[in-house]
């Protein structure tokens, strides 16, 4: 049965979430990869991450290294062709994995072609944050993205 | 002197073998550094696989050279791309599970399990 996944999120619509991206082996030439979001068991085994914060993304790795970040429409995500859902981690509320909105994990590399699918219909929700390193990264953020909602009123 | 001797070796070699900067690539995926929980060291199981994979293709056709990375799991991504065409190989880190994947401009991926006739049957897809 297909739900909307509108319905389940816990999260609105135009709330914004982040990526870490935690090798250098998935930004080529400068650009992010889709491998960015391809879903690894020893990384992602609940799902595949996202944060609440910039910050939360750099405290995400015990190594305290990662190489970028991006930030991901929760609108256009649970849109995307590849019917995703959020599920909140009961853990950490700074984190949540997407899954499919049935609640089944997505397929890794070895398992399926969607695990690209879902790598390049997330790539088009979402955008790199060139800022990503700054300490104030996140107010910056939220200033950009106030900035960019007054504009489109 | 030593280093215009090094140089006329990897020339001569690579004019031998036209697929020596490849072999040599894959040879370096098993020495990458893990991190961040992730296994990007290729396990030796993938990297034979990934070497029959190619190695069988390379002896009847001439193949683009493909984009090597690690895929996270010790395994290897292997991938092409030509006029908005787009063929994978994923050489998984546990030695099987090894997948092929393509899709043309503006579809989306299909794959199946990887055979060496499917690799090459899509390779010369992606050169038509």
């Amino acid at each position: 049965m297909q739900h909307d996944p509108h319905d389940q999120s816990p999260y609105s619509c135009t709330t914004i979430l982040f990526r870490a991206i935690t090798s250098q082996y998935w930004i080529k030439n400068g650009e992010h990869q889709p491998k960015i979001f391809f879903r690894r068991e020893n990384n992602d085994p609940q799902g595949i991450s996202l944060f609440d914060s910039i910050q939360a993304c750099k405290k995400s790795m015990p190594s305290g290294v990662i190489y970028g970040v991006r930030s991901v429409h929760v609108g256009r995500l649970l849109d995307s062709p590849s019917g995703l859902g959020l599920f909140p981690d009961k853990h950490d509320p700074s984190h949540c994995n997407i899954r499919f909105s049935d609640g089944t994990l997505t397929p890794r590399l070895t398992e399926s072609p969607d695990c690209r699918n879902i790598g390049h219909d997330l790539m088009l929700v979402s955008r790199p944050v060139e800022y990503w390193e700054a300490p104030d990264a996140d107010a910056r953020f939220a200033v950009e993205i106030e900035q960019k909602r007054a504009a489109q009123k | 002197m030593q280093n215009l001797d090094r140089k006329l070796k990897e020339y001569r070699t690579a004019v031998i073998d036209p697929y020596h900067e490849l072999w040599k690539q894959l040879a370096q995926m098993l020495t990458l550094k893990n991190e961040n929980n992730l296994e990007l060291r290729a396990t030796q199981a993938a990297y034979d696989n990934a070497l029959t994979f190619l190695r069988y293709a390379t002896e009847r056709m001439t193949i683009p050279l493909p984009n090597l990375t690690p895929d996270g799991e010790g395994g290897i991504d292997i991938e092409w791309e030509r006029n908005g065409r787009h063929l994978a190989l994923n050489c998984g880190g546990l030695g099987t599970g090894n997948f092929v994947a393509w899709r043309g401009p503006n579809d989306r991926y299909e794959g199946e399990p990887a055979t060496n006739e499917l690799l090459t049957q899509k390779l010369n897809w992606l050169k038509s």
